[in-house]
């Protein structure tokens, strides 16, 4: 009895955490104005090649405001995003509920995956060390360094 | 000393059973964020849906076993091979799957600690 108590406020419990988190997705992904993060400065396009292997460069120094294109040249597709998996909220701004809403062009992630020959593009307008990753594959893991 | 031994066991049963029953919800709510753990190799031989379809189905065994409280060492020594085959596959990305590595030695205490009732 008391095992059969402890099993059902247990699953409870779980079904309970489950429709927060449903509830969580739903609602976090209101379209809000563009704060104007993009704004474009003069920069310098570099380009993260996306291969077999990984991110190469897995590591890229950049100074503000320069671009990044994130180049699928690997035959399966690949989703470049800011870390960490799976929310992807540590560059400032960044996260993927915001994925299909108009904030989508100014976050730190390709929100799709992206196909080979295709790529992603993305100003860093924040000084910092930015570690991201591959969405749909964690194990290709990268840093963009970000310099005045 | 017993006590302490049965107590230990059920809330390491409870925890556990609590992780993998989450990633069902989740992963089921949001495929999406739980397809990058499977390794590469295995999504060019099968679907990635499948498998996560799969692994999820696995995950809830092993969770709905550790509930239920029978045989326990046996739903402990799967949730230890479950739990190493994704640190092994997703090595790499250890800022991810460190906690991995606590459920996986809560997991090896609970089949210590169950062996004497398999």
């Amino acid at each position: 009895m008391r095992g059969a108590v402890i099993t059902i406020v247990a699953i409870a419990i779980i079904v309970i955490l489950g429709i927060f988190y449903y509830s969580y997705q739903q609602n976090s992904g209101t379209p809000i104005a563009n704060n104007g993060a993009g704004q474009i400065l003069p920069s310098r396009t570099h380009t993260v090649e996306i291969t077999s292997s990984g991110f190469s460069p897995s590591t890229l120094e950049i100074k503000k405001g320069d671009i990044v294109v994130f180049l699928n040249i690997d035959s399966r597709s690949h989703w470049s995003a800011s870390a960490m998996h799976p929310t992807h909220r540590v560059y400032p701004g960044s996260d993927i509920n915001k994925c299909g809403t108009i904030q989508r062009n100014s976050i730190f992630d390709a929100c799709r995956a992206i196909n080979t020959g295709e790529n992603f593009t993305f100003q860093f307008n924040e000084v910092g060390s930015w570690n991201y990753h591959d969405h749909v594959n964690i194990n290709f893991q990268g840093t963009i360094v970000v310099g005045e | 000393m017993k006590n302490y031994e049965d107590k230990a066991i059920l809330f390491l049963r409870l925890g556990l059973a609590f992780s993998f029953l989450y990633v069902v919800v989740a992963a089921y709510l949001n495929p999406e964020s739980w397809v990058g753990f499977i390794p590469a190799f295995i999504k060019d031989i099968f679907s990635e849906r499948i498998i996560l379809y799969w692994h999820l189905a696995f995950n809830s065994l092993i969770g709905i076993w550790l509930l239920i409280n029978r045989k326990t060492f046996y739903a402990a020594v799967l949730a230890c091979l479950n739990l190493a085959t994704i640190i092994i596959f997703n090595f790499n990305a250890m800022d991810i799957v460190f906690r991995d590595v606590g459920l996986l030695g809560a997991a090896v205490a609970l089949a210590f600690l169950t062996w004497k009732k398999r």
